[in-house]
């Protein structure tokens, strides 16, 4: 079920808002089970089966928490934890495409075996559990609770792809006293934090995502105007894919009183690489820093190896994204985009002007989405050369990919992505000038938020939007 | 003391304070969304009429068409029943009324149209047409029996001009439209709504009444037309069927696919839904609803010669009984052989409009009585007759429309004639018999044996696809055949 689609949100949320709500007037606990449920049945959508391997990892990790937390053996549990979860992730996600490197590499026959089916959300699962198990061998977390570690995994919200958080934080919330009963300013930032999301998701996104589909088949046909083009559109479509994914998760957490943390914070506003992941995917950026790149030295033992860290990190990074080359191909050239950038700020040289920083960040993020997004690697690489040859424009045509009046819609929508990344407020901003103290403003923002709301709906028709979330793939 | 009590109080105050503002908010919220909701219902409204998209020479059929009706009807006999059809466009190409009308006896009002739209959109041209007594017959193309949901023409033509007719759809359909609708379709429509009356400019000329009738005269006379675009009201006859007398254009051949449909016998809840409204609809006037075949056209992979294909109209016909829709008549009467296609596998030229007049008219003749036996019909049996209707087609037969199907005929009464002569002399005449100036003919004879052509490259690729045998394997024309003919054993190299 997707948070755009309709019975999610003329069926689903109502509904369990006002169940929690009402069993929460006389129950914490019974909301909170409630909750797991409901989250249950939200997840259970996409396959009973997928539901099984995430509840089985599940109760194998609290028990190896409890086990690690007595304090015998530690490191150990905590290797065994951490292999198990990497083992699991590996198996659904991984098999295949390593099955293939060998075979391209080698010339073997090893067989895929039977088809695996990627659990939905599991990347996301996996990284919250060996967090869970790291914070717990680092005793910031003492006597976890079994119905909160599982209400904080399963929490619908954020259940699919995140935000990426810890069981504390989302723990220390479900325990206070009548959390689930309606609070209206959580209720009306989270509507309009919702409103927001959605909109960027159904007007924006879904369109742009489904006028690239040509432009990424036939990548050995793109000239240099229209391979960038299907850059700038996909980098668009997964900025408003995903950051409006995450207001959505983020506003819906609200509605039932949980804040959940800040994952986008204007990504295209960034004028270097280090505040670009300091803005995108925020919480998948702490995550990497706090459990990879510290325990892996971080920049405690050298500059040769803080840039190896930084770039081993990335790569890592990539990897969790998709199981293929153009993903780890993009990592590493975030990985040496960083270290680039950590060299320069060191170097004393002069600093960049500032427009020319901005410039070179859009477009250096800009060309390697084109690594993440094509379905080969050849393809991949064969659209970045095009990008680089200008001559290429004498040879480029849109009309293997679009009819006119669709390029003219594409243009136009990239164009307003454009503003509204490069020059629109972050999402959560607009949420809280409904709650704000400025009366007027207040209203209007309420005004627009309820209008965009309508604008989404809208896109909801024509089967212009069918494209699930981006990240849900991951 | 005091003071505490008075500052908690002061912030409950402002707390409550700020929960009343959050109150208002929401509620402002609701209002923006119904506010802008209705501000698109607005100028979807306001953008009908206009182009954006639309198939502009549908309205133009259905218009021209409904204005040539009314003048036919008007000059029937009162209560005089008849037959209306509606489907897509196998009907619109497959269709002589004339010929229907002659064979089944019933006038008949054709308003076979346009299978990208949805059976709701077909239909409605006709709605007003159906009278207590007629027969409406639907030969339903077989993608509309399992279409699930709006098509994309349907919303762009509907709210470009099909709306005028919504009368007969319940307001639930119309929402359904609006929900299939891109929004970009509403705002190019509102655009074009802008331009037109800011500035009076129109993407497509809109025609009505008597302007319409002399654009039909004018495009209509002019041979040249149906060649550039039969898609048009160049094509129509006074009787409003589709009459396109050429074979297919070479440029399509290649894009001729396999016979599609039906992919599996199934009826959707989405077509079947709207075949129980217009069943409806048609019992209220007092009129009957006939299901039948659409026309059958052989590919070039004969699919139409295997049980399978069979076996799937045979299941798709049980289902439609079972959902209140027995097809009628026999469908090998449908069919119509690969050298009469037009430009796709489902519209036919003016000769396969012929062959399929001829089934269609015979079937409709007392229809009530001729459901289609699914229960005895063998697949096997299907294919088999099939092949042997296709196979009797393949020699042209009377009448010869198409200017290949006169020269053959002509070419096998000539061959006919020299092998009498040479029955009779023992030789091949030298020469060929008086009268027989064909133009293009080309005649040689050594006495013992003896070829007979006609060079036509423009349509010898039509009888190669025909009938291969006679396709002379001498002479091409760019890699094509570009003459046919007969010929004795010894002479095929000449």
């Amino acid at each position: 079920m997707l948070f755009s689609s309709p019975e999610f949100i003329f069926l689903f949320l109502p509904a369990t808002l006002a169940v929690t709500f009402l069993v929460g007037r006389y129950s914490d606990q019974g909301a909170k089970l409630f909750l797991i449920v409901a989250s249950a049945f939200f997840y259970i959508v996409s396959g009973p089966e997928d539901l099984l391997v995430l509840a089985l990892a599940l109760f194998a990790n609290f028990s190896l928490a409890l086990a690690i937390e007595r304090g015998r053996h530690t490191r150990l549990l905590l290797a065994i934890g951490i292999t198990l979860d990497v083992l699991i992730l590996g198996y659904f996600k991984y098999f295949n495409f390593i099955t293939d490197t060998i075979n391209a590499a080698f010339g073997h026959e090893v067989s895929h075996g039977e088809f695996r089916h990627l659990p939905l959300a599991i990347s996301f699962f996996t990284f919250q559990q060996i967090a869970f198990l790291i914070d717990v061998a680092r005793k910031r977390i003492r006597r976890p609770s079994l119905v909160n570690y599982i209400f904080f995994l399963f929490f619908f919200p954020h259940l699919i792809a995140g935000p990426i958080t810890s069981y504390l934080p989302i723990s220390r919330q479900i325990e206070l006293k009548r959390v689930f009963t309606p609070r209206v300013r959580n209720l009306c930032f989270g509507l309009a934090l919702f409103a927001v999301g959605f909109a960027k998701k159904v007007t924006l996104a879904d369109p742009l995502g489904a006028y690239i589909i040509p432009f990424f088949d036939k990548q050995s046909e793109l000239g240099f105007l229209t391979a960038w083009l299907a850059a700038f559109a996909y980098s668009f479509q997964i900025y408003f894919d995903f950051s409006g994914y995450s207001d959505m998760a983020i506003g819906l957490g609200m509605m039932f009183n949980i804040r959940l943390p800040l994952n986008f914070a204007s990504p295209y506003k960034s004028f270097s690489i280090q505040e670009f992941w300091r803005r995108w995917h925020i919480t998948l950026s702490n995550w990497l820093r706090n459990y990879l790149y510290i325990p892996l030295g971080g920049n405690r033992h050298g500059t040769g190896r803080t840039y190896a860290n930084l770039i081993l990190t990335m790569v890592i990074g990539g990897l969790w994204h998709g199981a293929g080359w153009g993903f780890v191909l993009w990592g590493l050239a975030h990985g040496v985009g960083l270290a680039v950038n950590r060299w320069y700020g060191r170097s004393g040289l002069p600093s960049l002007p500032r427009w020319f920083a901005w410039l070179l960040t859009f477009l250096f993020v800009t060309s390697v989405w084109v690594l993440f997004r094509s379905t080969t690697l050849a393809g991949a690489l064969t659209q970045l050369q095009v990008m680089a040859n200008p001559l290429t424009i004498l040879t480029d045509s849109y009309r293997p990919f679009v009819r006119p009046a669709e390029l003219n819609r594409m243009l136009v929508l990239v164009g307003i992505s454009g503003a509204i990344a490069l020059l629109g407020p972050p999402a959560y901003r607009v949420a809280r000038a409904t709650i704000g103290p400025n009366h007027g403003l207040a209203l209007r923002t309420a005004l627009y938020c309820g209008a965009l709301f309508a604008l989404a709906l809208i896109g909801l028709t024509g089967g212009t939007s069918k494209n699930a979330f981006i990240y849900f793939r991951f | 003391m005091p003071s505490s009590i008075s500052a908690s109080s002061d912030r409950q105050k402002i707390r409550a304070g700020l929960s009343t503002r959050a109150r208002h908010a929401i509620a402002l919220m609701a209002v923006g969304a119904v506010l802008t909701l209705l501000a698109y219902l607005g100028l979807a409204v306001f953008q009908m009429g206009n182009w954006a998209g639309a198939e502009w020479w549908l309205k133009d059929v259905t218009e021209l068409r409904r204005m040539l009706y009314k003048e036919r009807l008007a000059a029937l006999p009162p209560n005089q029943h008849k037959v209306v059809l509606f489907a897509g466009s196998a009907s619109l190409f497959g269709v002589n009324s004339p010929l229907v009308t002659e064979t089944s006896g019933l006038p008949l009002l054709n308003f076979g149209l346009h299978a990208g739209l949805d059976i709701d959109l077909i239909a409605l041209g006709s709605s007003d047409f159906i009278q207590a007594g007629d027969e409406v017959v639907v030969p339903l193309e077989f993608e509309l029996y399992a279409r699930d949901r709006p098509s994309e023409l349907t919303p762009a033509n509907f709210l470009a001009f099909y709306y005028r007719y919504a009368a007969a759809l319940p307001l639930a359909n119309d929402f359904e439209i609006l929900k299939a609708t891109s929004p970009f379709r509403i705002l190019e429509g509102t655009w074009d709504a802008l331009r037109y009356r800011l500035f009076g400019i129109r993407r497509y000329p809109v025609r009505e009444g008597e302007t319409l009738r002399q654009a039909w005269k004018q495009e209509s006379a002019d041979p040249e037309a149906i060649r550039e675009w039969p898609y048009s009201l160049s094509a129509i006859t006074p009787e409003g069927d589709m009459h396109v007398a050429e074979n297919t254009p070479p440029r399509r051949l290649a894009s001729l696919a396999e016979t599609e449909t039906p992919r599996g016998a199934e009826i959707s809840p989405f077509a079947l839904r709207q075949l129980t409204g217009w069943q409806r609809f048609i019992d209220a006037r007092g009129a009957r609803l006939f299901m039948t075949w659409p026309v059958i056209v052989e590919d070039d992979h004969g699919t139409i010669f295997k049980p399978e294909y069979w076996q799937t109209l045979i299941n798709l016909a049980r289902i439609a009984a079972a959902d209140g829709f027995p097809i009628h008549c026999d469908p090998i009467s449908m069919i119509v052989p690969r050298q009469y296609r037009y430009d796709t596998v489902y519209h036919v030229n003016v000769k396969g409009q012929v062959l399929y007049s001829e089934g269609l008219g015979a079937c409709i003749r007392n229809i009530a009585d001729k459901p289609f036996d699914f229960a005895h019909a063998d697949p096997n049996e299907l294919a088999k007759r099939a092949r042997e209707r296709v196979e009797s087609l393949r020699q042209p037969v009377a009448p010869l429309l198409l200017p290949y199907e006169r020269n053959l005929d002509r070419l096998a009464a000539l061959a006919k004639t020299l092998a009498a002569r040479k029955a009779e002399d023992g030789t091949y005449p030298a020469q060929l018999p008086s009268g027989a100036d064909l133009p293009g003919i080309w005649y040689r004879s050594d006495g013992r044996d003896y070829k007979l052509l006609i060079e036509d490259p423009e349509e010898c690729y039509t009888v190669a696809m025909a009938m291969p045998e006679r396709a002379d394997p001498v002479r091409s024309k760019d890699g094509r055949c570009a003459a046919y003919g007969y010929w004795s054993a010894g002479a095929k190299d000449w």
